[in-house]
């Protein structure tokens, strides 16, 4: 590639990334630290910190990340080292299965998990029937519990990042590495410690930090399970008084620098990992075959996963097509009359043709921003490559929530993107640049895996046999990235149907509502709102359960997609 | 006794047997190599001793113990790896300490073996260097002393060089022999490499298709090869297909395609008779070829010069194509010129039973 060509590149890109990305993260930081009268003051986020409400915020938004993270590790982790160790029954459909619970939108799933653990729900109903639990005074598993019931929801539905990333660690050791600990007299528990665990941090640092700045924001599942003790529902209450309040702001920057921090932390210690240095030779297979009822214990681990994972969904699922679901196991009866009414409700149809726009126009933004990106990082010299393949990634960092917030406050009457929402306060530009710059990582990360994988010579040869650059572009290199780009690309697409923070905040209007934010609208309609949103939710998880296995499947490998 | 001894081996991946009865004994002290090609077996048989593989049948004895059930940490089979195995989240030092740290052996005495065996390999200083800071060849000597500082029982090598470039290989070659008669240690070593097998070898086992062709030392696998595999696979030979004419005194006489030969017969179990099929191997090295005005035997087709020998691609009269080798050559012989008589001794000949 030609330096020239690789220069304006990387600026247009950079500019991109300056206007969209840092300018309103910036913006949202100044606002936390400049009065009124535009004095620099450090009050706001003193005054956050001073106050007990927003310190609980943080607190809790603290808790939730780490607990949810140890949570999904502890889900994780086993399930990777048994995949690594051994070949089991039904081995390759179950490992792909456990992957699934990522695109079940995880606040559509909290529905359901209210639906069966509520103070009417189907476990008291259960209790009841088996008399273990007096009916006139049942127990609200989430009233106290709602901490637990977020924690829970995170976890199963972040878990798969986890696995993932652990999975590829531990695909690119060196079976020898543990052989030799074995050989040398360590047994098998003190090897798990001494010798695979530390080899795997690098895949636990990278998807635990993911993991945990994504459930350390997450606005949409404390929604649902009514929890404002937490700063990113404290946030998204506070935007309707946006303009005389900075104390939405001081919450912003402080969540930012929380988990820009984090996410720095676990960078720096992949940094200082060696692990690059050991390729891994074509040894020995190091899967050992389990039979007969070992086998079915391993199978049935996986399935109970999966099982579990899935649940929540199950409830909505049974809840869109219930006719009556009130202090009974199971519903009462079938009915398709949700899916029905929810045809004809103004809000269903819109939202469905709204996501599919939006999530459309941020995935074809990502396609070309990604391919352009990777081509600079993979296969040009120039200087400043390192440095965009950092810029692009950083909005791993930044909180879904932060970007909404900035954009959200620059789109006011008389600020720079302004023009952008228009004086009918259409978001669609808005709300398709935000779902694209957030899943910009993991495009470009797939389409510089894919442009690393194949050979330099393969184009060089199209060009020495007179080929133009784009000529060579559309019949051999672009051939040669297509799994990975549609992977990527469907991806990107999946994530930004499941958007909830960026929906939620810059989607003011009933006609420009996305599917998720019309479903937490539905949520909070008197009569039947609540089946109504699973009627939507459920029609949400067909279009992602879709999207998934066909990405999986382009991806071939697992885990090329969820690395830092 | 014998230090390691491989009973009746059998290993199968699923369909596939990739030992099929393979007894060995290797006596103590003993520096033992399985010689073969990729796929023959050698590498599994050295894993089943390890415990890295459990054998389908057979049994694996250390000093007449059977150790087959007995898992690897237990075995006191320290093992050499190919990729060397060195855990990149381990300082040198720390890696040599790992099998004394799982002894529980005592701090101040596993600094003082870590020492020890870092001047064994030649590498006193290193020991608080990074494993991506040590080139090839220091990698390959860290994983050995990782190995030699749990004084094993025995030392298991699988193709422990062939990382290594070609000068490296050399020196390596008597240095791991050298460390491993110094410390007593029986090892057992699995190579590809010929010449490191000839060169650095007690005894050796020759494998093929996942059963054992021979066992001895270097000299008699290359003098007296129990058969054309094991000939052909070790050094270069002539082999030449034909009937036998009678034998005397262990000597067979063969009528080949390429005239009669003499010949040594290596295998006990074999009387042979009269129009018996056999197949006669004579090295490149054992003929010698010199120009005659008279009775032609054969004509050079193509000459190669590789200084401190030369080979030449011989037809002879019968039409039968041979190489040979002239060791120390002091005239080049072109194609085309006179016409050869070729010389062979029968006790550089080895019959073997088809």
């Amino acid at each position: 590639m030609r330096t020239r060509n690789a220069l304006i590149l990387t600026s247009l890109v950079t500019a991109f990334f300056g206007v969209f990305f840092l300018f309103p993260v910036v913006m949202v930081i100044k606002e936390a630290f400049v009065t009124k009268e535009g004095g620099f003051t450090f009050a706001y986020v003193i005054e956050v910190f001073a106050n007990p409400v927003y310190l609980e915020g943080i607190w809790n938004a603290l808790l939730l990340g780490v607990t949810s993270t140890l949570a999904s590790l502890l889900i994780a982790f086993p399930l990777a080292l048994l995949a690594h160790r051994y070949r089991f029954p039904l081995k390759g459909p179950l490992s792909a299965l456990i992957l699934i619970p990522l695109v079940l939108p995880p606040f559509v799933g909290a529905v359901g998990v209210k639906q069966m653990l509520g103070a009417k729900g189907s476990l008291n109903a259960f209790l009841e029937k088996l008399d273990l639990m007096d009916p006139s005074a049942p127990i609200d598993w989430l009233g106290e519990g709602r901490f637990l019931g977020i924690v829970i929801m995170n976890a199963l539905h972040l878990y798969p990042i986890l696995y993932m990333n652990i999975a590829a660690s531990l695909s690119h050791l060196d079976p020898a590495m543990e052989e030799a600990a074995q050989n040398l007299g360590c047994s098998p528990w003190r090897r798990l410690r001494r010798i695979t665990l530390p080899l795997t941090m690098p895949g636990i640092f990278a998807g635990g930090a993911i993991v945990f700045i994504w459930s350390f924001t997450e606005l949409g599942v404390p929604l649902v399970f009514d929890y404002a003790r937490v700063a990113p529902v404290q946030i998204y209450d506070g935007i309707k008084d946006l303009s005389s309040n900075p104390f939405p702001y001081a919450l912003v920057a402080v969540m930012l620098v929380i988990s820009s921090t984090v996410f720095l932390a676990s960078k720096a210690l992949l940094g200082r990992s060696r692990l690059g240095s050991a390729p891994r030779p074509k040894g020995h297979q190091c899967e050992r075959l389990l039979g007969g009822v070992k086998g079915f214990l391993v199978m049935g681990v996986f399935l109970a996963v999966f099982l579990v994972a899935s649940l929540p969904h199950l409830g909505v699922i049974f809840l869109s097509v219930a006719t009556d679901w009130y202090g009974s196991i199971l519903p009462e009866g079938m009915t398709s009359a949700h899916y029905e009414e929810a045809l004809g409700h103004p809000l269903v149809v819109p939202s469905i043709q709204n996501s599919l726009l939006y999530a459309s126009g941020s995935m074809i933004i990502d396609l070309i921003l990604g391919l352009a990106i990777a081509w600079v990082v993979v296969r040009s010299t120039i200087r400043g490559r390192a440095f965009l393949d950092a810029l692009v990634m950083l909005p791993l960092a930044v909180p879904g929530l932060v970007l909404a917030f900035g954009y959200l406050a620059l789109a006011q009457e008389g600020r720079a993107f302004h023009f952008l929402m228009g004086a009918h306060q259409n978001p669609v530009i808005l709300l398709v640049i935000a779902y694209a710059v957030r899943r910009l990582p993991y495009v470009v990360r797939a389409a510089v895996a894919g442009l690393q994988q194949s050979n330099v010579a393969l184009e060089e040869a199209a060009l020495s046999l007179g080929a133009t650059p784009m000529r060579m572009m559309r019949r051999i290199a672009l051939p040669l990235l297509a799994a990975n780009l549609i992977a990527g690309g469907i991806l990107a697409f999946a994530f930004a149907m499941l958007e909830v923070s960026d929906s939620l905040i810059l989607a003011q209007q009933a006609e420009h509502f996305p599917i998720t934010k019309a479903i937490y609208s539905l949520l909070s309609t008197l009569g039947n709102g609540y089946e109504l949103a699973s009627a939507l939710g459920v029609w949400a998880m067909v279009f992602l359960g879709i999207s998934i296995v066909g990405a999986v499947i382009l991806a071939g490998k697992r885990g090329g997609l969820f690395r830092m | 006794m014998d230090a390691i001894r491989a009973e009746s081996i059998v290993k199968d991946f699923g369909a596939i047997r990739a030992l099929n009865d393979v007894t060995i004994g290797i006596g103590p002290g003993e520096l033992f190599f399985l010689l073969g090609g990729s796929g023959c077996g050698k590498t599994t048989l050295l894993r089943c001793l390890a415990g890295l593989e459990t054998p389908t049948s057979g049994r694996v004895l250390f000093d007449g113990e059977d150790v087959t059930e007995r898992p690897t940490h237990k075995r006191e089979a320290a093992m050499v790896f190919q990729s060397y195995a060195l855990w990149p989240h381990m300082t040198v030092g720390q890696n040599i300490a790992f099998g004394l740290e799982e002894r529980k052996v005592s701090k101040g005495e596993i600094e003082q073996r870590v020492q020890e065996v870092l001047e064994m390999v030649k590498l006193v200083g290193f020991e608080n260097r990074g494993i991506d800071q040590m080139s090839g060849g220091q990698q390959q000597r860290v994983s050995l002393a990782r190995a030699l500082v749990v004084r094993p029982k025995c030392l298991l090598l699988d193709e422990p060089l062939s990382n290594l470039d070609a000068q490296l290989r050399l020196e390596m070659r008597s240095e791991i022999r050298r460390i491993v008669k110094e410390n007593g240690l029986t090892g057992v070593y699995v190579t590809h490499d010929q010449a490191e097998a000839l060169s650095m070898a007690d005894r050796m086992a020759v494998m093929n298709n996942g059963h054992v062709e021979q066992i001895g030392t270097p000299e008699e696998i290359y003098r007296d090869p129990a058969t054309a595999y094991v000939a052909s696979f070790i050094g270069e030979t002539n082999l030449l297909k034909g009937t036998v004419n009678g034998e005397e005194e262990g000597m067979v006489t063969v009528e080949t395609e390429a005239g009669e030969f003499a010949g040594r017969m290596t295998a006990r179990d074999w009387s042979p008779k009269k129009g018996d099929r056999a197949t006669v191997s004579v090295r490149p090295e054992a003929i010698g070829l010199s120009e005659t005005n008279d009775d032609s035997q054969g004509v050079i087709l193509e000459t190669t010069y590789l200084g401190n020998l030369i080979q030449y691609r011989v037809r002879t009269v019968t039409g039968v194509e041979v190489q040979v080798t002239e060791m120390n050559p002091r005239k080049v012989l072109q194609p085309g010129g006179k016409g050869l008589v070729l010389d062979v001794q029968s006790q550089d000949v080895v019959v073997f039973q088809d």
